[in-house]
């Protein structure tokens, strides 16, 4: 949606506007609009889908009392991911789980990273996982908003409360890092 | 990868139990608390003596200086307060650099006026400093009330930024009502409200700001 398809973030912005002003059935598009990218970005940091679920949940819940405070002509995008993301951090404190992140959500990212004589997917999937959980949490997350949940540099900045030449160090330290990963393992596979 | 579609019933069914004001409603709720906050420190301006404490002082310079203060709160609330068109509100840096700012920019402000008139008496300012930290903190305490649970992403530096604002726009009433510009009573008297108010905020915003389950 975002970044590629600004057309339902601006969507996505007007219902919010709407449902601001207090047209109530706005605040199903909004749902519909946001729901499936929120969702996804709340499994990979849970690893559970009930969880993912019951932040989703918490998430409009927390839209929809702030309702107020929306701004006319405000990108909804960045503020929907920042709340998602808070809700994930403290329900993370709360249960001191292990997040389990799923290598299926990387398979654009191995793609991009990973030159197929080198690697099988599911391989670089797990290198780029593990890579991942490594990194700083402010670093991964960049990274993730950017080359996983479709944001621009501008929504991801936003979305972290940071500026995007924040931003675009972070992403680019994971992506060496990444490459620098797949690298090693592939030269290591070479000569075992 | 789709949430189910269950989901959908509960988000919208938990909206529709729970009252949200709209925007016009949440903009009046918000002018009213800031108005009364803003009074807070007049009665003791009156109560202290008003305009006439700072007769010593040539009036048009008490106007300058509250002026140039004014515009130093103007722009510290402006990136403290006001979000932009950015709902999850300023970065961090924004934020750190007016809780930094809004200190040093008062002292020197304040202390290039000193050399322009003789002070009328010497004060240590604990009357300034009480004076800023009333006005300042009632605005404070009206922006953590106003925005309690709504903020996504560093809620300390908000707080903190939040405090140093209001204790600019404190200070503007002891401006005009303090005529002493020595360098020593404007830091106990001018410049610590704002650093007590700034670090009370960050305090405060931790507690009070971040977006928590409901």
């Amino acid at each position: 949606m975002p970044g590629g398809e600004g057309g339902e973030a601006r969507a996505a912005s007007a219902a919010m506007d709407r449902y601001a002003t207090g047209d109530d059935a706005a605040f199903a598009t909004l749902y519909d609009l946001l729901a499936p990218k929120l969702f996804a970005f709340l499994l990979r940091r849970t690893g559970e889908r009930a969880r993912a679920e019951d932040l989703v949940q918490q998430t409009f819940l927390q839209m929809h009392c702030a309702r107020e405070t929306y701004v006319t002509g405000a990108d909804v995008v960045p503020w929907a991911f920042a709340i998602a993301r808070r809700l994930a951090i403290d329900a993370y404190r709360r249960s001191k789980r292990e997040i389990a992140q799923s290598d299926a959500d990387f398979g654009g990212v191995v793609a991009e990273l990973a030159p197929e004589d080198v690697l099988g997917t599911k391989q670089a999937a797990t290198i780029v996982v593990e890579t991942l959980e490594a990194l700083p949490e402010a670093q991964r997350v960049a990274f993730e908003l950017i080359k996983v949940d479709g944001l621009s540099l501008a929504q991801a900045a936003e979305t972290l409360g940071t500026t995007v030449t924040a931003v675009k160090l972070r992403a680019h330290r994971t992506y060496e890092a990444l490459r620098g990963a797949l690298r090693d393992d592939g030269a290591r596979g070479q000569v075992g | 990868m789709t949430p189910s579609a269950s989901l959908r019933e509960r988000v919208l069914a938990d909206a529709a139990a729970r009252r949200a004001r709209t925007r016009a409603e949440g903009r009046r709720r918000a002018a009213l608390i800031y108005a009364l906050a803003a009074l807070a420190g007049l009665p003791l301006f009156v109560f202290w003596g008003g305009f006439a404490h700072a007769k010593g002082r040539p009036a048009a310079f008490t106007v300058a200086i509250a002026t140039g203060a004014t515009l130093l709160a103007v722009v510290c609330g402006t990136i403290a307060w006001h979000r932009g068109r950015s709902l999850v509100g300023r970065p961090a840096q924004a934020l750190v650099s007016v809780t930094l700012l809004a200190p040093m920019a008062t002292y020197a402000w304040l202390v290039s006026w000193h050399a322009r008139y003789v002070d009328p008496f010497a004060r240590v300012g604990y009357r300034c400093l009480t004076m800023t930290l009333l006005a300042g903190g009632a605005l404070l305490a009206a922006a953590l009330y106003v925005r309690k649970r709504t903020v996504a992403v560093h809620a300390t530096a908000a707080g903190a930024a939040l405090g140093a604002a209001a204790g600019t726009f404190g200070g503007v009433i002891v401006d005009v009502w303090c005529p002493l510009t020595v360098p020593p009573h404007v830091l106990v008297g001018h410049v610590l409200p704002i650093v007590l108010l700034a670090a009370a905020g960050a305090v405060a915003g931790r507690l009070a700001l971040p977006i928590r389950e409901r």
